[in-house]
């Protein structure tokens, strides 16, 4: 009986060696699917013409815009009403983020420590960081801010993602490892205030950048590139 | 003989079931495969110098390859590479009981070359 166990053991215990071996065998042979050089310049062609295809886009929106305003102008210049409405619309873009914008504001440059150089092990930003930093700037009346050229909007949210390797902003990837400059427009001083108060810019990992900010007279932040979500939101009753 | 069925059966299970562990835990698969193998060297060591027993042979199969794995975790988490560890010692002690192995059957044939 005993002799019979030891026979099971040792078969189940070299069934589980075989196992692993003839495993790791086959996942060390399984070929890693490479392209081959029609695949590869199949691709390159498709990516120079969609990007041929998003230039033209690109032009026929800018086009469409210059002659959206062009009609606008053109009713503004009717009578008062026309003219109190485009001024209205102008200024709600301007809050929106669908213009370009420049105003007087700081731009803050966050650059990651070179590991080397560091005594201990460096920890990149996450979403939590870029959170309070312009948590810190709106408080302090930033009334446009942008993450590396990308608008933050109503409709803005920032997300780490991939184990932190980049952040979301607008649904486009920023590298935590890279610089990250952020802009804001609004009164120079507050912000500077702001950003200059004592542990300010000491909040988690943004003690491993080295960051620079400087008041600059004429920010200039790009319009919001993307349509927004209008999906469920609608005029709510009079009350 | 028991053995090389367990084993004949296993290989053709590794190369035909599809079954997928995730990357995660390659390493750990690695290790623990690493500890597996030494203590079949040193069981055929025991066999040759029959002192084999089949209880230690599968509690040292799998304690092995246990403590392997857990040192590979524990290195994972300390961000220290302890599978280096592991990779070393049994590498070493393959080679060692391969020695030994190798000078037990050779006395063996001797002997029986003599007789």
């Amino acid at each position: 009986m005993k002799r019979a166990m030891n026979h099971i053991a040792m078969a189940l215990v070299f069934l589980l060696l075989g196992f692993l071996m003839a495993y790791q065998y086959r996942v060390l042979r399984e070929p890693v699917k490479k392209l081959t050089v029609e695949e590869t310049q199949m691709l390159l062609r498709e990516i120079e013409q969609l990007k041929s295809e998003r230039e033209e886009l690109v032009e026929r929106n800018r086009r469409l815009t210059a002659e959206l305003r062009a009609f606008e102008e053109e009713i503004a210049s009717v009578d008062e009403g026309g003219r109190i409405l485009k001024a209205q619309l102008d200024a709600a873009r301007l809050l929106l983020g669908l213009s370009d914008v420049q105003g007087e504001g700081v731009i803050l440059t966050l650059k990651p420590m070179n590991p080397v150089l560091s005594n201990q092990p460096v920890e990149y930003l996450t979403d939590l960081e870029l959170l309070y930093l312009v948590n810190e700037l709106k408080f302090a009346g930033a009334e446009a801010v942008s993450i590396n050229d990308k608008r933050l909007t109503a409709q803005s949210g920032l997300k780490s993602s991939a184990g932190n390797s980049f952040i979301l902003v607008n649904d486009e990837k920023i590298s935590p490892q890279d610089e990250i400059v952020i802009r804001a427009i609004g009164n120079r001083e507050t912000l500077l205030g702001a950003l200059s108060f004592t542990g300010a810019l000491d909040f988690e990992a943004l003690m491993f950048y080295d960051i620079r900010y400087q008041g600059v007279d004429s920010v200039e932040i790009p319009k919001f590139n993307r349509s927004f979500r209008m999906d469920f939101i609608e005029e709510g009753g009079a009350p | 003989m028991s053995a090389l069925i367990g084993l004949a059966i296993g290989i053709l299970l590794g190369l035909f079931l599809d079954i997928r562990i995730p990357e995660l835990y390659a390493t750990y698969l690695t290790v623990a495969l690493l500890a597996a193998l030494d203590s079949v060297f040193g069981a055929f060591k025991a066999k040759l110098s029959r002192t084999f027993d089949s209880l230690v042979f599968v509690s040292g199969f799998f304690g092995n390859a246990f403590i392997a794995v857990a040192l590979t975790f524990l290195g994972d988490k300390l961000g220290l590479p302890m599978y280096l560890a592991a990779v070393l010692v049994f590498g070493v002690r393959i080679f060692n009981n391969f020695a030994v192995i190798r000078r037990l059957a050779l006395e063996r044939w001797m002997q029986r070359k003599r007789s």
